[in-house]
């Protein structure tokens, strides 16, 4: 079904808006990253075009693009609103990253901040799963020429595919038992003092949250809402030259469908003719009112 | 098991998908009316085509069965925690008897199948460029009436290439019937359905 962009846009200016207001009160800062740039193998996503014999990613993923950029001058605090392309694909997402030389700090502030964003959003009925990509790549460490086999059944949590590895069955059932390891705490500290620090009870350790992507090092983390039949977004932690940097994405789409629009009254209404009117709703703007002109 | 919304395909898996959640105490008892959602036992059931299981499961429905040909070519997002033992075939690529070509020399050739993403995927690995003709159903009549080369599709027992005069030169991937959960769902219900999968996978 072909969506109507204009009543679709409406509900995406609002929820964009309250995000903006909430990154900015956090102190983050708007990057404005360029659509169309020269390939580089370290970006991922986008669509790869030609032009002129030369090779361009579109709209590639932003925190790839803003690593292909990366200069000295910590802390960085910056957020994107933009599409992103996967090939023709597109998806909305507003993304935030967080760069300091404080690892576990990076974490609880991007956290913090994305319960500030979806409680601005009245979307109170979220979850978050922290998983730990580190601890599963020493779970793996002695069976290693598994790896692909071993995150492919993860990510899928395809007990046949464990099943099916020639590994101990004693190994098997450790994979399977750290799968399914979920709850408030999991024994691991780095997962429980986190969610320690954070201190909201909609926070859970699950090892079973694994997505392998290239710059996700240890912490990654997956939103949902059961709302929605899909991911609402997800994030993780990563090193970009040695400094800590931490991040999410919120798929606006996904968004947009659980959140409830309430109608705007606070607006001036102002009528009149052209030019007194107009005069008039510019003092009202000036004074920092909402205005509706009258047609 | 209450509550759950179920995706299950219509025809040669249905029958085998239903006796095999019943021996893990998922009883549905499918209405004969025809009807394709139906609620049974607090339980909603879902009777879809099969290339259409997991995008019901993808966007929402708890849990599904269906053939893995469909899921790798639908590429649901969703999770697959057991390879079930029925429901066993393979897709394979088949040419017409009097015209027996090696695989590579298939460049510029012509494809009927209804799994075009797989045959891209199949043949650009193999650096062969062929051209994809999309068909819902009787693919095997397609180079017949000479729209296509070759054939990609579903072999059980290989009866069906023969009554149409076509031999199966390569096989592209093993086929069986999945489990599937809703990425959603699997984290709202753990418990539930975790034990679900433990009832599945001792049947």
């Amino acid at each position: 079904m072909k969506k109507d962009v204009f009543s679709e846009s409406e509900r995406l200016d609002i929820i964009v808006s309250e995000i903006r207001e909430i990154l900015k009160r956090w102190g983050y800062q708007e990057i404005f990253l360029p659509s169309v740039v020269e390939h580089d193998g370290k970006l991922r996503k986008g669509l790869n075009i030609t032009c002129q014999n030369e090779f361009y990613s579109v709209n590639p993923d932003p925190t790839s693009q803003m690593a292909v950029n990366f200069r000295d001058g910590l802390p960085i605090r910056k957020f994107y609103i933009r599409e992103i392309l996967d090939g023709i694909e597109g998806k909305f997402q507003a993304g935030i990253e967080f760069l300091c030389d404080d690892p576990v700090r990076n974490k609880v502030e991007i956290l913090n901040i994305l319960i500030s964003i979806l409680e601005r959003l009245k979307i109170e009925d979220f979850y978050v799963d922290i998983g730990s990509l580190k601890i599963w790549k020493e779970t793996i460490e002695n069976i290693k020429e598994y790896r692909d086999d071993i995150f492919t059944a993860l990510r899928r949590r395809n007990l046949s595919l464990i099943d099916d590895l020639p590994i101990s069955s004693e190994k098997k059932e450790e994979l399977w038992d750290l799968l399914n390891l979920r709850g408030e705490k999991c024994g691991f500290d780095k997962i429980d003092r986190l969610i320690d620090l954070v201190d909201d009870d909609r926070f859970y350790a699950d090892l079973g949250t694994v997505r392998p992507l290239p710059y996700y090092d240890d912490i990654i983390f997956e939103i949902y809402s059961p709302r929605a039949g899909f991911p609402i977004g997800a994030g993780g932690e990563y090193k970009l030259e040695g400094t800590h940097g931490c991040g999410f994405a919120l798929d606006l789409e996904m968004i947009s469908e659980i959140y409830n629009i309430e109608e705007e009254n606070d607006f001036v209404v102002v009528d009149g003719d052209l030019k007194t009117s107009y005069r008039r709703a510019r003092g009202l703007v000036e004074d920092g009112e909402k205005v509706r002109m009258e047609i | 098991m209450m509550d759950m919304s179920i995706a299950l395909p219509k025809g040669r898996l249905l029958d085998k998908s239903l006796e095999y959640l019943r021996q893990a105490d998922l009883d549905l008892k499918v209405k004969k009316n025809r009807e394709l959602v139906q609620n049974i036992n607090r339980n909603k059931l879902v009777l879809s085509k099969p290339s259409d299981v997991p995008v019901y499961v993808e966007h929402g429905i708890d849990i599904g069965i269906a053939g893995s040909d469909v899921l790798e070519e639908r590429k649901s997002e969703v999770f697959v925690p057991l390879e079930l033992d029925f429901g066993k075939c393979r897709l394979s690529v088949a040419v017409p008897e009097e015209n027996e070509v090696d695989i590579d020399d298939f460049e510029g050739y012509t494809i009927a199948t209804e799994y075009p993403n797989l045959t891209s995927d199949f043949f650009e690995e193999k650096g062969i460029s062929v051209d994809t003709i999309r068909l819902d159903g009787s693919v095997e009549v397609a180079p017949r009436i000479g729209i296509a080369d070759a054939i990609v599709d579903i072999v059980e027992t290989g009866r069906t290439l023969k009554a149409n005069d076509l031999v199966e030169i390569e096989k592209i991937m093993d086929v069986s019937a999945l489990f599937m959960v809703n990425r959603i769902s699997q984290k709202v219900r753990f418990e539930e359905i975790n034990e679900l999968v433990e009832k599945l996978k001792e049947v």
